[in-house]
């Protein structure tokens, strides 16, 4: 099947999740000062993706399951909004600690994923 | 059910459309492009969530489908992480640590921009412009 076709359904299926996540979450990311769901997300997909990308599998694969679903299940969009509006609203510091958490954790995670891959 | 449905179609064209434009042979370095989509995305979700919805008259329907289907899907962070890490694994340290700093203070500039011009929309339209 066309690349451009795989990544956009992995991309729905992985939008939905989010979404639906996002909404599972919200009552709990009410109490929160930082949106731990954006990370918790935006973390486990690093992880599936540098999985992926350590078992490298055939270009359908990678594409559908890794540009797709991992790319519709992250996002880095909604990270940089929330960081800006945490430290519009005077919480500087949250929006710091989400900022070094997303991507410590982000880079820490994907490592692990590939590690995990290639072996 | 109106809103799932809305953000499984504009993830659809979201993703494919990062698919896309990585596919285009003269389109640069991955990094860089990945990079571009993504501070892209964090000026228009910025402007889709607050300067939209004060032009046009857009429903929660559409609206969620753009920010949350559309764009959303349009950028990705766990490539930027998988990228960073490759970076990191390849020993290409300056270009790990310059592709985490543009695609940071990038990617929050642009968000600061896109709130910038939805509250001028916001103010110009209260202001009866």
């Amino acid at each position: 099947m066309n690349l451009t076709v795989l990544a956009g359904l992995g991309a729905t299926l992985g939008a939905l999740s989010r979404f639906e996540i996002m909404n599972l979450f919200k009552p709990l990311n009410a109490r929160m000062a930082i949106p731990y769901s954006t990370l918790l997300i935006n973390l486990g997909g690093s992880f599936i993706l540098g999985w992926l990308t350590g078992i490298s599998p055939t270009i359908e694969w990678q594409t559908f399951l890794g540009a797709g679903f991992c790319g519709g299940l992250t996002t880095f969009s909604t990270w940089m909004n929330e960081s800006i509006i945490l430290m519009k609203d005077g919480q500087r510091r949250d929006g710091m600690i989400y900022d070094g958490l997303s991507l410590l954790l982000g880079v820490i995670l994907a490592g692990l994923g590939y590690l995990l891959g290639i072996h | 059910m109106r809103k799932f449905i809305s953000v499984a179609a504009f993830a659809f064209v979201g993703g494919a459309l990062r698919e896309a434009l990585t596919l285009i042979p003269l389109v640069g370095d991955h990094y860089w492009l990945i990079c571009t989509i993504n501070l892209l995305g964090c000026f228009l979700l910025a402007f889709v969530t607050e300067g939209l919805p004060a032009i046009l008259p857009l429903s929660d329907v559409w609206l969620t489908g753009l920010s949350t289907g559309l764009i959303g899907s349009f950028t990705t962070f766990s490539t930027f992480s998988t990228d960073f890490y490759i970076l990191l694994r390849t020993n290409q340290f300056s270009w790990a640590i310059l592709y985490v700093m543009v695609s940071l203070f990038g990617g929050l500039t642009c968000a600061y921009l896109g709130v910038r011009l939805s509250n001028r929309i916001i103010h110009k339209k209260e202001g009866g412009l």
